[in-house]
């Protein structure tokens, strides 16, 4: 993985040292709160409901071992024990004290991490595959030019006022496990009719009030021509881009005012404009960072492997863990193994500090010191030993991280919602509780299949409800609480906006309302049909009689 | 949201050093019980305190408002749902935020 140079480290820390003398202005009364708020942004802190809020970015989802173990000693001495992993990849704590947050960044800093670019209008933490690197069928690895956009992207003064955030994701294989159409910009890595590989270039997508799939303006674009193009792109949104209307002012209004054909003409004008003062990476920088992504020294190994089947045969609990959670490595004899961070009727992407540290010791011992954070809110110990898989899953048993719900009806994506956003408008985990506990049986849950379940708490959309195969939006309407339910999202490579199937729920109809919606799908699912497949067949008239005729 | 039968208010806000929720009480001071809150009975004298407060360069405190309550069965309960929760702590957390602290004192909450 990516280690600091001299001047990311040299950067990291004048920017804490920075930070701390700001808050040092704001405590003694030297700066109003209206002139420190955008600078404790520009630093990932916000204020929340209850107390502050410190986001912490992990570029693209990658970790190791002694930076988890970082984040966990920051839960317990400066927070409540615990930290929550987001749909962007990165990781909150709820409860830090203004005065400690300049030591925190120091200790971030000591282990390569900081906060900046989690917060304000600016470029914000790429995001990208969690598998990047070891799943088959990938083109590249989306990991290095993921690290060469954060690079060109920290502090670049052209892009630290834009006219509202903005969310670049990356994708390397054929199947989007970045839901990068769902992002500003999203780049997916592909070969040209001559196999060389580049970039496809979406634009555009976003969820929030106004959900949209991104569009395609660069079918293909030569890998070292990445950077000015994305500038041109970032320019023509800079230029045009709603200032005057925070509802209107991401990118994906400006695609929509313009048109795909006319957006694209402008990039491409504006591109063509740039010429040669246009940013071309230096093939030698590309080596350089692809160097600290290069593969592991992998064993050669067999890929069945005799342990793992003695384990399986000896171990009730063990095998569907294996089926549901390791997914097949590119390397024969390894497997990827997804930590679920979503036990029963717990709350999605919390883990306390001992889980941290348990998972920091499985992937320092059995995952070349390597994890990730997904966007499901999931982590992942991306190269262990098949013939190790008993003995990390026992250590995932005890520390209760061995759920074996991958992609199932309680792997749900949510939100912090109303338990802890100052923006939300209804509470969402409690509704991600109610259906894990409603369907703690895995057994049922594997009867079901694949079925993606996304919550959020307010308009804005950060549970990707837009997204799910069952797409839940907390509201409030008349001092009550209520969910809004959409069919059809879907996040991967064929993204798609939910629909809602009508008038929404009470807080206790809601999971009832789910219930029925599942129970739908199994009655008129065929053969190894997923809840996804089944309603693209078929479309919401039948789950829409099925829900109102009881509700 | 749903209309409150008597106009009444107080003065929120977040504390500058940890982020914790108070209330403005009679004396000026802040207050992390929303029991010991200065309540406003008219549109004017609520806008006045708000203002007041915003104008001191108090920097204590930030983000201050003004937010509906009533009085139920004697003790000072926010209107809006989000305010009774931002005044307890996570719901899905009951040993954190300030439920929890009047639940180790024993005392008992204020109708929330």
């Amino acid at each position: 993985m990516y280690r600091y140079d001299e001047f990311d480290a040299a950067f990291v820390r004048s920017r804490v040292a920075q930070f701390r003398d700001q808050v040092e202005r704001r405590v003694k009364g030297e700066l109003t709160e209206e002139k420190f708020r955008p600078l404790r942004l520009m630093n990932g802190l916000y204020l929340q409901l209850h107390a502050y809020m410190l986001r912490v970015a992990v570029p693209y989802g990658t970790m190791n071992s002694r930076q988890l173990r970082q984040l966990a000693f920051i839960a317990d001495k400066y927070d409540k024990g615990y930290g929550h992993f987001t749909t962007r990849q990165n990781i909150q704590f709820n409860w830090p004290k203004l005065s400690d947050v300049p030591d925190i960044l120091d200790h971030l800093a000591d282990v390569e991490m900081h906060a900046i670019q989690t917060s304000g209008n600016c470029i914000r933490n790429v995001t990208a595959d969690h598998w990047a690197g070891v799943v088959d069928g990938e083109v590249e690895d989306p990991r290095p030019v993921s690290e060469l956009l954060r690079q060109w992207s920290s502090a670049h003064p052209e892009f630290t006022f834009l006219p509202r955030k903005f969310k670049i994701a990356v994708a390397g294989a054929e199947k989007d496990r970045a839901a990068i159409a769902f992002h500003d910009i999203g780049i997916k890595i592909r070969r040209n009719e001559q196999g060389d590989p580049g970039y496809e270039i979406l634009v555009g997508g976003g969820m929030g009030r106004t959900p949209i799939v991104g569009v395609t303006v660069r079918e293909w674009l030569p890998k070292g021509e990445i950077l000015g193009y994305i500038e041109a792109i970032m320019r023509v949104y800079n230029l045009h881009g709603r200032r005057d209307n925070k509802y209107k002012a991401r990118i994906k209004i400006l695609v929509l005012e313009l048109g795909k054909e006319e957006f694209t003409r402008q990039v491409e004008e504006e591109y063509a404009r740039m010429g040669e003062t246009s940013v071309q990476v230096d093939p030698a920088e590309i080596e350089r960072i692809e160097n600290y992504f290069v593969p592991p020294h992998y064993e050669q190994l067999n890929d069945a492997d005799p342990v793992l089947a003695a384990a399986e045969n000896d171990n009730a609990g063990f095998a569907p863990w294996v089926a549901q959670n390791v997914a097949k490595h590119r390397e024969p004899g390894y497997g990827i193994v997804n930590v679920s961070l979503k036990p029963t009727g717990g709350i999605p992407g919390d883990a306390t500090s001992d889980q941290m540290r348990v998972v920091a010791d499985l992937a320092e011992n059995f995952s070349f010191d390597e994890l990730r954070v997904t966007h499901e809110q999931n982590l992942v110990l991306p190269h262990v030993k098949k013939s190790d898989l008993f003995e990390v899953w026992k250590s995932l048993v005890a520390a209760g991280l061995a759920t074996a719900n991958l992609g199932l009806v309680s792997d749900i994506i949510c939100c912090p919602g109303l338990d802890y956003c100052s923006l939300a408008t209804a509470r969402s985990i409690p509704v991600a509780q109610d259906i894990s506990n409603h369907f703690s049986e895995l057994e049922r849950q594997h009867e079901i299949g694949e079925l993606k379940i996304k919550i959020s708490g307010c308009i804005n959309a950060c549970g990707h409800h837009h997204a799910g195969h069952i797409g839940i939006l907390g509201l409030e309407k008349r001092g009550e609480e209520f969910y809004q339910v959409t069919l059809g999202g879907s996040g991967d490579e064929n993204a798609q906006v939910g629909e809602i199937i009508g008038p929404g729920f009470s807080r206790t109809e809601v999971i009832g309302a789910v219930d029925t919606i599942v129970d739908t799908y199994v009655s008129l699912r065929n053969e190894n049909e997923t809840f996804l497949e089944a309603y693209r067949r078929v479309g919401p008239k039948p789950f829409k009689e099925a829900v109102y005729a009881t509700h | 949201m749903p209309k409150p039968k008597n106009f009444l208010q107080l003065v929120t806000a977040n504390r500058l050093n940890d982020g914790l929720v108070v209330f403005l009480n009679e004396s000026g001071d802040w207050t992390e019980s929303i029991d010991r809150a200065k309540l406003v009975k008219s549109k004017e004298d609520a806008e006045s305190l708000l203002k007041e407060r915003s104008s001191t360069g108090d920097d204590a405190i930030i983000e201050p408002y003004l937010i509906d309550v009533e009085i139920v069965e004697g003790t000072i309960a926010p209107v809006r749902y989000r305010e009774k929760l931002r005044g307890l702590g996570p719901t899905v957390r009951t040993d954190l935020g300030r439920q929890s602290e009047v639940a180790r004192s024993g005392l008992e909450l204020a109708n929330v």
